[in-house]
């Protein structure tokens, strides 16, 4: 029986995916920044490593066939299929801090995917120590072969969706990111859904 | 349904957007200092207040007061892994992510900085003779040099814990003098011509 989620703009959500269970996460309305941590849900010291990801795959991007790799050198889930075709781990979430500095002291209330974070990790024991540099899926991040990166406009489509098959237990935290300062959510933020299935395809 | 955003305030963002885009990645490169000599000229002993020699694969931590400045100078193909937390409140830490894109770039060289979670500049890069610094990949792991090798990971891990901190408080390390870089397809290189400070 898939679980399905639909989790409103600027809101956070968490859930657990077993391992052998197929997490989907659809951009329902497109150019949609998801920003999504993984803890191992028996050990939450155990978390997402985006440095230990990019070193295990090698390129700048989560792709289908991309390993999600633990702060402990183990695989978390596989990304199994991507109708989208672009998503970052490199330029992290955002903040109100960090708005203030990117874009001015006027930008200082309002939400954050830092604010979402700390609230949905309080739920499960943990705080602002605990948010590491996360996936942003259906965000585009380029980076130039001379250093230079920016957030350019999203390319994925209204029911755009990346499924991931986890290799152990896994509790999922996700931002759907209120940012309307940069394009990575079209300057106007929207519902996403999540599907939790046993296996892959369906 | 979500509420839309009207157009004209999309338009505004948008605007205004683009315009830090414009000045992030075309005007702030032009205004970075040239990269420091190499070799480097030893600083005054007298202003000197403690030097320590790293073993190869080994960690070491520090405290050092705003103000101070720490010079690392890694010998020959060298890299060193660096993790940064605030004196007074240790969960304000070095949070690469915000770090380049705050600075529209991955390449941290003199006159950029390093950022924390909150906001704050937590070091300055004051002089660099090299630019060829790594903040995206991280640094060694178990997995990546097998069991009974020390890696960086471990390392990390033991520098914590000596603070008090453990794995939870590990940051995103940047790697000094390690050029890697995203080339055209997205994959990752170690281009070690950068390391000349000069490419």
């Amino acid at each position: 029986m898939d679980q399905i989620f639909d989790i409103p703009a600027e809101r956070p959500w968490s859930g657990i995916v077993r391992q052998g269970q197929t997490i989907r996460i659809e951009d329902s309305f497109g150019q949609q920044a998801i920003d999504t941590i993984f803890y191992a849900a028996h050990d939450f010291g155990e978390r997402y490593s985006s440095q230990e990801t990019l070193k295990a795959n090698g390129r700048a991007y989560i792709e289908t066939g991309a390993k999600v790799m633990s702060s402990e050198g183990r695989l978390m889930l596989t990304v199994t299929a991507d109708t989208s075709g672009r998503h970052d781990t490199c330029a992290g979430c955002c903040s109100c801090e960090s708005n203030t500095v990117r874009f001015g002291h006027d930008t200082r209330y309002l939400h954050a995917c830092r604010e979402n974070f700390i609230l949905e990790l309080s739920r499960h024991g943990m705080g602002k120590r605990d948010i590491v540099p996360n996936i942003n899926f259906f965000m585009n991040v380029p980076i130039s072969p001379n250093g230079a990166m920016t957030i350019d406009d999203g390319i994925s489509a209204p029911g755009d969706h990346v499924e991931l098959l986890a290799a152990m237990d896994v509790l999922c935290v996700i931002s759907n990111c209120p940012q309307i300062n940069n394009p990575c959510n079209g300057f106007d933020p929207t519902p996403i859904r999540v599907v939790i299935r046993d296996g892959i395809g369906g | 349904m979500h509420i839309h955003r009207t157009p004209d305030q999309i338009a505004a963002d948008r605007a205004r957007y683009e315009d830090h885009q414009r000045r992030g990645l075309t005007f702030a490169p032009k205004a970075l200092p040239d990269p420091s000599p190499l070799p480097a000229p030893p600083p005054d002993p007298a202003r000197v207040l403690g030097t320590e020699v790293i073993a190869g694969g080994w960690y070491w931590t520090c405290t050092l007061t705003a103000g101070q400045v720490i010079r690392v100078e890694g010998a020959a193909g060298t890299s060193v892994s660096l993790a940064v937390w605030a004196a007074r409140d240790a969960s304000e830490r070095l949070n690469l992510p915000d770090t380049v894109k705050v600075q529209w770039t991955t390449e941290l060289r003199k006159g950029r900085v390093l950022l924390s979670d909150m906001g704050r500049v937590l070091l300055s890069i004051t002089e660099d003779s090299s630019g060829a610094h790594d903040a995206l990949t991280g640094g060694s792991s178990a997995a990546d040099v097998g069991q009974g090798v020390r890696n960086c990971r471990d390392n990390m891990v033991l520098a914590a814990g000596k603070l008090g901190l453990d794995r939870r408080d590990i940051p995103a390390v940047l790697t000094l003098f390690a050029p890697v870089r995203v080339d055209a397809g997205g994959h990752f290189g170690w281009r070690g011509s950068l390391l000349s400070g000069r490419a």
